[in-house]
């Protein structure tokens, strides 16, 4: 295998476990996770003699994203909505309702858009100026798609600044 | 912290509820099938461009066959000659050139040797060989050159698992030389044989699975500055 190939191998096998995470939160089914992350990986190595030498994980990371979010676009796939749910989605821990289940759920209304800088943005952990970089977007609607995927989930905007001293807000 | 109706409402948690593992099973990532797919795709990019130069080459070839006596063969410099394996004492012009690789037989070399000129063919041609243990150089593969312009010449495929598995010299001032194979640039080994104003060159073993039997192969030259230099 030629040193290229090697790396990409080896590239693989360190992101997939990751990309394949993401791809299920933007998705919610396991199988269009594969399939986008199969997809995303094949246009890294189409370009990895370019990339291989800059940040390949960022660029499968971006190509992950905006690929779910193109495949969304389309009128029948199209499932965002604007409207906040009249009901939070509840979290049943009562029932043992698992933490994953409860995020599909909550996941689900929101539009692939919002859905991707979710996941952008708190699950890749990236600054609103790399979400806006990577999707190609203004930071405001960075800032104004995300407090607005947050209130669908019913989650509040107020981040805690709890790193160092380990305090919530 | 939580809701009343049991509700995420911090965003702390949120973001730990989006770390945990997802409770699906997934399938191995196909590496081998990504790529296929991957290496398809840079086929196709290169569609455009590969298009070009054939024309190009098209024109060059037609150009040169113009200018030469009817009959004669014209030159293409990026086809992979195969030669006829052979063994004998030789009988080298100029430096034999080491490669590094080493078999049971000895040291892979590259050498010149004179071959009667012609007024279209090269006064001498390329030899692959082995420095034995006792000091001896023998001749295995010798390819001739039907030019002596500047260029690339004698571009001869090594015998898979046998010695290297592309090699050929360059006629001017080359210091390196590239093959370029799914979108990939392997950079070959070169010595310059400064009597003959040529820089013979080789790719190691370690090319073999790319490079090895392959028909024709897309090369560069570069001079020592960096500029690509005539194929």
């Amino acid at each position: 295998m030629a040193r290229g190939d090697s790396e990409f191998a080896e590239f693989v096998r360190a992101v997939s476990p990751r990309l394949l995470h993401a791809a299920y939160l933007l998705t919610g089914d396991r199988h269009q996770a594969e399939d986008d992350v199969q997809t995303a990986l094949v246009r890294t190595y189409t370009s990895w003699p370019r990339i291989r030498r800059q940040d390949p994980f960022a660029y499968a990371r971006k190509v992950l994203a905006n690929h779910v979010i193109d495949r969304w676009r389309r009128p029948y796939r199209e499932q965002a909505t604007e409207d906040v749910p009249e009901r939070a989605v509840e979290r049943d821990f009562t029932a043992g309702v698992a933490d994953q289940e409860w995020l599909m759920r909550a996941l689900a209304p929101l539009s692939a858009r919002e859905r991707a800088i979710v996941v952008l943005r708190h699950f890749w952990d990236l600054s609103e100026a790399d979400v806006a970089a990577e999707l190609k977007v203004s930071l405001g609607t960075v800032k104004s798609t995300n407090s607005r995927a947050l209130a669908k989930m019913r989650v509040t905007a107020a981040e805690r600044h709890s790193c160092a001293a380990g305090q919530a807000s | 912290m939580r809701g009343g109706a049991g509700v995420v409402t911090d965003l702390e948690e949120l973001r730990g509820v989006l770390a945990e593992r997802p409770a699906v099973e997934f399938t191995t990532v196909d590496l081998a099938g990504v790529m296929r797919r991957g290496r398809r795709r840079r086929r196709l990019r290169r569609l455009p461009a590969a298009a070009a130069t054939v024309v190009v080459l098209v024109g060059a070839v037609a150009g040169a066959q113009l200018l030469r006596t009817p009959g004669s063969p014209a030159v293409t410099t990026l086809a992979v000659t195969a030669a006829q394996p052979e063994r004998r004492t030789a009988a080298p012009i100029g430096e034999v050139v080491g490669t590094k690789t080493v078999d049971p037989e000895g040291e892979v070399v590259l050498f010149f040797e004179h071959t009667p000129a012609g007024p279209d063919a090269s006064p001498y041609q390329l030899v692959l060989g082995h420095r034995t243990g006792d000091g001896g150089i023998t001749a295995e593969l010798a390819t001739g050159s039907r030019a002596n312009s500047p260029g690339f010449h004698a571009l001869t495929a090594g015998r898979p698992g046998q010695d290297v598995p592309l090699y050929g010299y360059y006629s001017g001032p080359a210091t390196r030389i590239t093959a370029q194979v799914d979108g990939l640039m392997y950079s070959a080994d070169t010595q310059r044989v400064g009597a003959l104003a040529v820089t013979v060159f080789w790719f190691p073993r370690r090319d073999t699975t790319v490079l090895g039997g392959i028909a024709t192969v897309p090369m560069n030259a570069y001079s020592a500055v960096g500029d690509s230099l005539p194929k």
